[in-house]
């Protein structure tokens, strides 16, 4: 159903490409401009066998990324950067037909005044933290030091849609007023409203705090609260001791409304009031220099009952100089009517100081078989290194038996390039 | 193939392409000196016999490393014998070391004097032929300066002058430790700009991004230590995963998501040939796999296939004078007026105002 502000903004969002691509030249003409620029460019090439429609299709993607950080020096700025992140691919699908595809990630210019009192960015981008939690959005996002710590954030713009997937949502608009006493010590209050087919899909208030009471001891806590349903949807506090680098104890408690992440202007908002809450405790441990031990037990909560997952990985260095990695895993999910157990070993060997390999199998045992099966298993090998220059080549094998392929092998090949250019010296 | 598809790759080719093309011209295939440090420690050659410079540097902006004749000293009769290739990379156009940006305030004259010209103090590890230099890592600065009091008031320019090029991890709230992957959202959550000091917005859109080309299981095979949550058979799994955190898949995922994939996979009202998914009695009230049961449990896994607004099939049944009788659940009316019928264009999906 259409509303008068739906059909507004239609049009315009069938000119969001275009726009994209418009503020993408104007970034372009910003990099020419630059002091230094970053460049990162990837090529990967890879070959698998894919179930779809009860066949094995045989596809052949590459893909193609480009990512460009420009940073210019100016009088009366802090800084400015100018950020560019794209890709492009082609998959073949053997003897059947092929598809294009490509999208920008990320396309803004940030800068900073006034020693970082007044920052300001403007385009693609991620808006994060409080109620916005990690958005992506086409749009602009300023952020104001207002008094000793006290600052606020505003943004507001059109949601990014995910490919493959529906629109997120016509216009998004919130901010985060916050207090930081210290890199420790801080707390935000924030709204964060989308609007979706001109009805409101999400709106959301949020508070959010971490707090350093003792040198090792750090506690969080984040409460999301959605004003038309008049619930939480989400609450999460954790506290962390960390004695020493060699022990970290953690414990936390989580409650979720899993119903309230489904967008309010969904016909499925109305059918349930579900709540899942999830309470556990996490350890660090480096007992020797060369052993790593990390275990976590969680109890999980939810309308169907009580289960329960956790888990505990090991890992063990090798050698005079530690170049060999032995990495053991094995984690388990018990719900009331399904689960699996998952063990994992693997292994990482530098063969030089620029090359290095990794061996592994990853596998799963099902409480439930699907297709009549109850494990799977995947086996992955890969071989990394350094070619100079700024050139990296990556090469990985992978095998695998699921409840949905037989077998499967799957190649791939990435050669990617960073490098970082000055064009003029920047004096500080 | 669509034509926006085609104008999209067109555009980052050429863009890849300008930006190689760019590299190689400037410094594409040029050179670079081979200066092994493990060869000349076993030598016992000092660090300051070669970094002559960094005696007396008080900041990092100057140039310390050794020049041609500082080498020649030792290694005269490879190029009096034309052995060019014993030093540098490329031959053909052999220039001097590649410079890097400092990203530090630091004084090597005053810790050369506090170290006792002990390099090894700070550089436990260095580079060798062909490695990009290895700075000390933030451990060992920590090892003799605390910096309580900067790192209490989050005053990081004291020591870093751009901290999204340096590997800082500082210890209790950020530590990144044990299974930091999980549970990063709760310091992101209530310090984003903490995070941002030192990781660029196109390293959380590795993970994060709405359009990206794909998991980053796939962008970065060689990532074995890190724990990300599509690794292995996922797809396998991914039931059980959903039913365990609804809201860990939604926050990432729409439903048309799920959707399209279940489409293809016959297992949608909406493929060609579905086929059912659903457990025997689903349809069936006194069933214990009552779908109405299912739904109160887990209405996102319903919407994975079935939402497609006034369209959805619950709406056939559920709409008021229906079959399938009133959905809301119990506290339902508590929150909304009938009012909201008439503004709400959702509810007269089922309601007539």
């Amino acid at each position: 159903m259409e509303t008068k502000l739906h059909r507004r903004l239609l049009p315009r969002i069938a000119s969001q490409r275009w726009q994209v691509v418009a503020g993408g030249l104007l970034l372009l003409c910003g990099v020419a401009h630059a002091d230094s620029v970053e460049f990162n460019v990837s090529t990967l090439l890879a070959g698998r066998a894919d179930p779809r429609d009860g066949e094995i299709h045989t596809v052949v993607p590459v893909y193609q990324s480009l990512g460009v950080t420009a940073t210019i020096k100016r009088p009366y700025f802090d800084s400015i950067n100018i950020v560019m992140s794209g890709w492009g691919s082609v998959q073949l699908d053997i003897g059947r037909d092929q598809y294009w595809s490509g999208d920008i990630d990320l396309g803004y210019i940030d800068g900073s005044f006034g020693k970082k009192r007044l920052t300001f960015r403007v385009g693609r981008q991620f808006v994060m933290g409080g109620a916005a939690r990690s958005n992506q959005i086409d749009g602009a996002v300023s952020t104001l030091q207002l008094y000793k710590g006290l600052g606020i954030t505003a943004y507001g713009g059109v949601p990014v849609t995910p490919r493959f997937s529906a629109n997120r949502g016509d216009l998004i608009f919130g901010g985060r007023m916050f207090y930081r006493h210290s890199v420790d010590t801080e707390i935000g209050l924030s709204f964060n409203q989308v609007m979706g087919e001109g009805r409101a899909a999400r709106q959301d208030l949020a508070v959010d705090a971490r707090y350093v009471p003792h040198q090792q001891v750090a506690l969080t806590g984040y409460t999301l609260y959605s004003i038309p349903e008049a619930r939480i949807a989400e609450a999460d506090f954790a506290v962390t001791w960390l004695p020493s680098l060699k022990l970290q104890i953690g414990a936390d408690y989580r409650r979720t409304a899993p119903d309230l992440f489904l967008p309010l202007n969904s016909i499925f908002s109305v059918f349930s009031q579900e709540t899942r809450d999830e309470v556990g405790a996490n350890i660090f441990v480096k007992p020797i220099r060369r052993l790593r031990i990390y275990g976590d037990l969680r109890a999980v909560v939810n309308m169907e009952g009580t289960g329960a997952r956790g888990g505990i990985k090991a890992t063990v260095a090798l050698g005079q100089r530690e170049h060999t990695t032995l990495n053991g895993e094995l984690r388990i999910l018990k719900l009331p009517n399904n689960g699996y157990i998952q063990a994992r070993l693997y292994s990482t060997h530098r063969i030089t100081p620029a090359w290095f390999a990794t061996l592994g199998v990853n596998s799963y045992f099902l409480d439930q078989p699907i297709n009549g099966q109850g494990y799977s298993f995947t086996g992955t090998g890969t071989v990394a290194g350094d070619l100079g220059r700024g050139f990296r080549l990556v090469a990985t094998g992978i095998a695998d038996v699921t409840p949905f392929v037989e077998r499967r092998l799957e190649l791939l090949v990435k050669l990617a390039f960073n490098a970082t250019q000055f064009f003029r010296e920047v004096r500080e | 193939m669509t034509a926006t598809a085609l104008r999209w790759l067109l555009l980052v080719s050429v863009l890849s392409t300008v930006a190689c093309a760019t590299f190689w011209a400037k410094i594409g295939g040029g050179d670079s000196i081979k200066a092994p440090h493990s060869v000349h420690a076993r030598a016992k050659i000092d660090c300051l016999v070669c970094h002559e410079s960094i005696y007396d540097a008080q900041d990092l902006k100057g140039d310390f490393f050794p020049k041609e004749q500082k080498c020649l000293e030792c290694h005269e009769d490879n190029k009096k014998k034309g052995d060019c290739g014993y030093c540098h990379t490329a031959v053909s156009k052999p220039t001097t070391y590649r410079r890097e940006r400092s990203t530090l305030k630091l004084s090597h004259a005053k810790h050369i004097e506090i170290t006792k010209e002990d390099c090894t103090r700070c550089h436990k590890t260095l580079s060798d032929r062909g490695q990009p230099a290895i700075a000390p890592t933030m451990e060992s600065c920590l090892g003799c300066h605390p910096h309580k009091q900067q790192y209490d008031q989050g005053s990081c320019a004291t020591c870093h002058k751009d901290l999204k090029r340096y590997p800082q991890k500082p210890i209790t709230m950020f530590s990144h430790q044990g299974n930091f992957v999980t549970g990063h959202a709760r310091p992101a959550r209530s310090s984003p700009e903490s995070c941002a000091t030192c990781h660029e917005q196109t390293f959380c859109a590795d993970c994060h991004g709405k359009t990206v080309l794909g998991p980053i299981e796939l962008k970065f095979p060689e990532r074995v230590d890190s724990d990300l949550i599509h690794r292995g058979d996922f797809v396998g799994r991914h039931s059980i995963e959903s039913k365990a955190d609804p809201a860990s898949c939604l926050r990432c995922h729409g439903t048309s998501f799920c959707e399209n994939c279940h489409k293809l996979q016959g297992v949608s009202g909406r493929s060609d040939n579905p086929r059912d998914p659903h457990p025997p009695g689903f349809t069936i009230a006194s069933s214990p796999q009552f779908h109405g049961l299912a739904a109160r449990r887990n209405i996102s896994s319903c919407a994975s296939c079935h939402d497609q607004g006034p369209r959805s099939n619950c709406v056939n049944c559920h709409k008021v004078g229906g079959l399938g009788g009133n959905p809301h659940p119990p506290e339902w009316m508590e929150r909304h007026d009938r009012q909201e019928i008439l503004r709400n264009g959702m509810c007269r999906y089922c309601h007539t105002p």
